[in-house]
């Protein structure tokens, strides 16, 4: 679009906010979307990710309650065998994993909310994106300190033995998320860049 | 920033306002006004063209660069 049509299609207020933000900022309050295919995709991964959260959280509550009850009889009871404590660091492991899928699925509405809007490529997308990295490695070497944990207890009992590291693919999501944290920095950048081209 | 905008001075010497400016170029005085303050990242060639056209002046009238200001 050149500057004479910028110009003519802008806005004529006197606020020192560039042409192409009132120009975004006119689409939203019109509640118009960018593109309907892609506005249609995102509300579909909105309810997809609602439902997770939702399953997440009917793992989460009787897990947590599951595991404070074995853990409260086993520290007064004693544990009967090594295959307890295997069941509630496993219980642990699913407990983290329920956790970090609701911290996820919440970071991606945000995420996809901002694309609703027309607006993806923010600083904050950005921070969300390097956030949803960070807590999956968070959560997967917490595992992994549960799994090495369970590991050597399980071994020292001559009991079964444990599973480490369950899968390696956590830290290549993490990885992903960092790496299109990196993008959207950029786009944001790029973005910023555009909208104070005159 | 390095680059210097003298818009309110070439506007001055013409003797000519934000606004009028405005509408000779066709950008928007929210735009012109980013321009002049210096908060603009870039100015297309097509921008200053037209200024350029209406103010007859030079890009360099314009735009000028300081060197201490690096």
């Amino acid at each position: 679009m050149s500057n004479a049509e910028d110009g003519a299609t802008a806005s004529s207020n006197n606020s020192t906010a560039p042409e192409h933000l009132d120009a975004k900022q006119k689409a939203s309050d019109d509640g118009q979307p960018p593109a309907s295919g892609a506005q249609s995709a995102t509300s579909i991964l909105q309810i997809i990710l609602h439902i997770a959260r939702i399953v997440s959280w009917l793992v989460l509550i009787p897990t947590g309650a599951v595991i404070f009850f074995l853990t409260i009889g086993g520290v007064f009871g004693g544990f009967d065998d090594g295959g307890d404590v295997a069941d509630v660091l496993d219980l642990v492991r699913v407990f983290l994993s329920a956790g970090l899928m609701i911290h996820v699925a919440g970071i991606l509405l945000a995420i996809l909310e901002t694309i609703k809007q027309g607006t993806p490529f923010e600083k904050e997308n950005a921070k969300r994106l390097r956030g949803i990295g960070i807590a999956v490695v968070e959560v997967e070497l917490a595992k992994l300190a549960i799994g090495i944990i369970g590991s050597v207890f399980l071994v020292l009992n001559h009991e079964k033995s444990f599973e480490i590291l369950e899968t390696p693919m956590p830290f290549i999501a993490a990885a992903i998320a960092y790496v299109l944290a990196k993008v959207f920095e950029e786009g944001a950048r790029l973005k910023e860049e555009q909208e104070y081209t005159i | 920033m390095a680059i210097e905008v003298k818009l309110d001075r070439i506007l001055l010497e013409r003797g000519m306002s934000l606004t009028e400016l405005s509408e000779k170029v066709g950008v928007t005085i929210a735009n012109l006004s980013i321009l002049k303050t210096g908060k603009a990242k870039a100015i297309r060639f097509s921008t200053l063209e037209a200024i350029c056209d209406v103010l007859e002046c030079q890009p360099g009238d314009i735009l000028v660069h300081d060197q201490e200001g690096d």
